[in-house]
C-alpha cells in the first residue's frame, strides 16, 4: 500500500495532515502524468493543486482504504485534465486558432530532462501521440502514474482485460514507432549520435 | 514507511510491464516537484482545511471568532508570501496558532524531499541496472556501443551512490560488478558463465584462494570472473559478503607491460578482442577510474583511479569516472567473482 490506512481514515475525515501525507507519497507519478496530459508545467502544477483540494472537500465520500483513495486521485486528475483539454480547445474554436498555440509547452529541462536527451524525448512523445486515445491512457496510467491494470481500470471505467489488451497494443504500438523512426533517423545524414 | 520501502512502493506492479517501455516512459515522463510548489500546495491544503473549520465555526454565530480567523488567515496570507519567514516565524507555533498549518507543511516538505532523494537514487540505480545488462548484450551483438554504455552505467551509478543509504551500497556493490565485468567485456570474452574456463585461460593466480570477487584480481589478472548474473543478487551478496583482507593487487594491470601468465593471457586476449580497440581502452580507463581498486595497492593503469573501494574493509573514498569523491561505507566484494576456492 503506498500509505497506511490510518492515513487513509484521516483523509476521509478531511484531516489536512493526512491528505498531506498522501501528497507526499502520490504528487511526484500524479504531476508526471498530468504533465504528459497537458504538456504545460504551470497548468499541470494547478490541476494537481485542485485535485488535492478536491481530495480534501470530498475524501469523506470515498469508500476503502489507501488503494481506493489512490485511484481516486488518479480518476480526478484523469477528469481534470480532460476538462482542462476541453476548455482550451473550445477557447481555440471561439478564436479560430490552432488548440496547441495556446499552450505553453514545458520545455526548461528539470533535472529528470537533462538526464534524457531532448531528440529522445521528442521522438517518444511523438510516438505516444500516435496511439490511439485509450492505449495513451492506460500506457500514462501504468508506467507514468505507477497504477495496477485493475486500478487502471477503475480510473478509465473499463475491465481489466479491455485495459491489459489496450496495455500490450500500445506497447507493441510505441516498439514498432520507435523502431521506423529509428530507422529512418539512422539512415538519415543527421542520425544522432548518443 | 520506512525509507528502504518508500522507493517499492512508489513503483508500479513491474511483473506485467515491459522493462524496455518502463525505462523509456519514466525518463521522458517522470516528474518531481519542486520545494516551492510543494510547499504552496501543502500550505493551500492547509489553509483550506483551516478555512472550513473557521467557516464552521463562524455559522455557529460565533462572530468575533469569525473575524479573528479572517484576520489570521490574512496575515498568514501575506506572510507566505516570504516564505522564508512564514517557515521561521511559525517555529515555536502551536496547534491552533495562525502560522502552525506552515510549521506542518514545512514537516512535510523535508519529508518529499527524504522521499525524493530516495526516489531518485533507486531509478538511478535502476537506470545503471539497465545499461549494465545493455552493456553485456551489446558486447555479444553491438561491440561499437558498450564503451558509451558502461560511460552511462557509471554516470548512474554516481547519482545513485550521492545520498548515501541501502541504495548507495547497492549502487556501490554493483560497481564493483560493473567494474569487473567490463574488464570481461573489454578482452572480448564471450563465456561469461563459464568460471572455471575463465579461470583456466586466466592463469593460477586468478583461482588462488581468497581473492575477492570484485576485488582487486589476483596478480596479473583483469578482472574476470563470473560474469554478472542478476544484478541485484550480486548487489545484495556484495553488499552482505565482509570485506575480504588485504591480499593481492586489484586492478587489471596494463595488459602491455605485465609479465605474468595472466597477463600474457590478457594480452593475447586482446588481440582476439573487439576489433574497436579504442572501445577497449576506453573501458579499461573507465574501469580503472571506477572503484575497482581493492586494497589500495597502486596497480591503477588509467589515470584518475580512485585509491580504492575499499574492498578490504579499509574505509577508503572511492573516485569515480570522473574523479569526483563518493565515500563509500563499506567494500563489498560480489560474488560474481568467481573464485573458485
Amino acid at each position: 500500500m503506498p500509505f497506511s490506512e490510518k492515513v487513509a481514515e484521516g483523509v476521509r475525515a478531511g484531516d489536512p495532515d493526512a491528505v498531506g501525507t498522501v501528497y507526499v507519497v502520490l504528487a511526484d507519478r500524479l504531476l508526471g502524468y498530468l504533465m504528459a496530459r497537458v504538456r504545460d508545467r504551470a497548468t499541470a502544477e494547478d490541476l494537481l493543486e485542485a485535485t488535492f483540494l478536491e481530495l480534501l472537500q470530498r475524501g469523506r465520500t470515498i469508500r476503502g482504504g489507501p488503494a481506493a483513495i489512490k485511484v481516486w486521485l488518479f480518476r480526478a486528475a484523469h477528469f481534470n485534465a480532460l476538462d482542462h483539454m476541453r476548455k482550451v480547445r473550445r477557447r481555440a474554436e471561439d478564436l479560430c486558432e490552432d488548440p496547441h498555440s495556446l499552450e505553453v509547452v514545458d520545455t526548461g529541462p528539470g533535472p529528470e530532462e537533462r538526464a534524457v536527451s531532448g531528440d529522445v524525448s521528442r521522438r517518444v512523445r511523438a510516438a505516444m501521440k500516435q496511439l490511439s486515445d485509450d492505449q495513451r491512457q492506460v500506457l500514462l496510467l501504468r508506467y507514468v502514474g505507477g497504477l495496477t491494470a485493475p486500478e487502471t481500470a477503475d480510473v478509465l471505467s473499463k475491465t481489466d482485460g479491455a485495459v491489459r489488451s489496450l496495455q500490450h497494443r500500445g506497447e507493441r504500438g510505441l516498439a514498432h514507432l520507435l523502431e521506423n523512426e529509428h530507422g529512418t533517423a539512422a539512415s538519415s545524414p543527421q542520425a544522432e549520435t548518443s | 514507511m520506512d525509507a528502504e520501502d518508500r522507493p517499492k512502493h512508489m513503483m508500479p506492479h513491474d511483473d506485467e510491464l515491459d522493462s524496455a517501455t518502463a525505462e523509456l516512459l519514466r525518463r521522458v515522463y517522470a516528474r518531481h516537484i519542486d520545494i516551492d510548489t510543494a510547499a504552496r500546495h501543502l500550505w493551500v491544503i492547509d489553509a483550506a482545511a483551516r478555512t472550513a473549520r473557521q467557516a464552521r465555526h463562524t455559522m455557529r454565530g460565533a462572530r468575533g471568532r469569525g473575524r479573528r480567523a479572517v484576520v489570521s488567515l490574512m496575515m498568514s496570507l501575506m506572510l507566505i508570501g516570504s516564505s522564508g519567514m512564514a517557515v521561521a516565524a511559525s517555529d515555536g507555533t502551536l496547534p491552533g496558532d495562525s502560522l502552525y498549518g506552515v510549521k506542518r507543511s514545512t514537516e512535510r516538505i523535508k519529508l518529499v524531499l527524504a522521499v525524493r532523494a530516495d526516489a531518485d537514487a533507486q531509478m538511478q540505480l535502476d537506470i545503471a541496472r539497465q545499461r549494465w545488462a545493455e552493456a553485456q548484450r551489446a558486447a555479444r551483438d553491438r561491440p561499437e556501443v558498450v564503451s558509451s554504455l558502461l560511460r552511462d552505467t557509471f554516470q548512474a551509478l554516481d547519482a545513485a551512490e550521492a545520498n548515501g543509504g541501502v541504495i548507495a551500497r547497492h549502487a556501490h556493490a554493483l560497481r564493483l560488478v560493473v567494474a569487473e565485468g567490463s574488464t570481461e567485456l573489454a578482452l572480448g570474452q564471450r563465456d561469461r558463465r563459464g568460471r572455471p574456463e575463465a579461470d583456466a585461460r586466466r592463469g593460477p593466480s586468478a583461482s588462488s584462494a581468497g581473492t575477492p570477487p570484485t576485488s582487486p584480481p589476483a596478480d596479473g589478472t583483469d578482472g574476470e570472473g563470473e560474469p554478472p548474473a542478476a544484478a541485484t543478487d550480486e548487489e545484495e551478496t556484495a553488499a552482505a559478503a565482509p570485506p575480504p583482507p588485504p591480499r593481492e593487487s586489484t586492478s587489471p594491470p596494463p595488459p602491455a607491460t605485465s609479465t605474468s601468465p595472466a597477463s600474457t593471457e590478457t594480452s593475447t586476449a586482446e588481440v582476439d578482442a573487439d576489433p574497436d580497440e579504442e572501445n577497449v581502452d576506453e573501458t579499461s580507463e573507465e574501469e580503472s577510474a571506477g572503484p575497482d581498486g581493492g586494497d589500495g595497492t597502486e596497480k591503477k593503469p588509467g589515470p584518475g583511479t580512485d585509491p580504492d573501494d575499499g574492498d578490504e574493509g579499509v574505509s577508503k573514498e572511492s573516485l569515480d569516472p570522473h574523479g569526483n569523491r563518493s565515500p563509500e561505507p563499506e567494500p563489498s566484494p560480489s560474488p560474481s567473482s568467481p573464485e573458485p576456492q
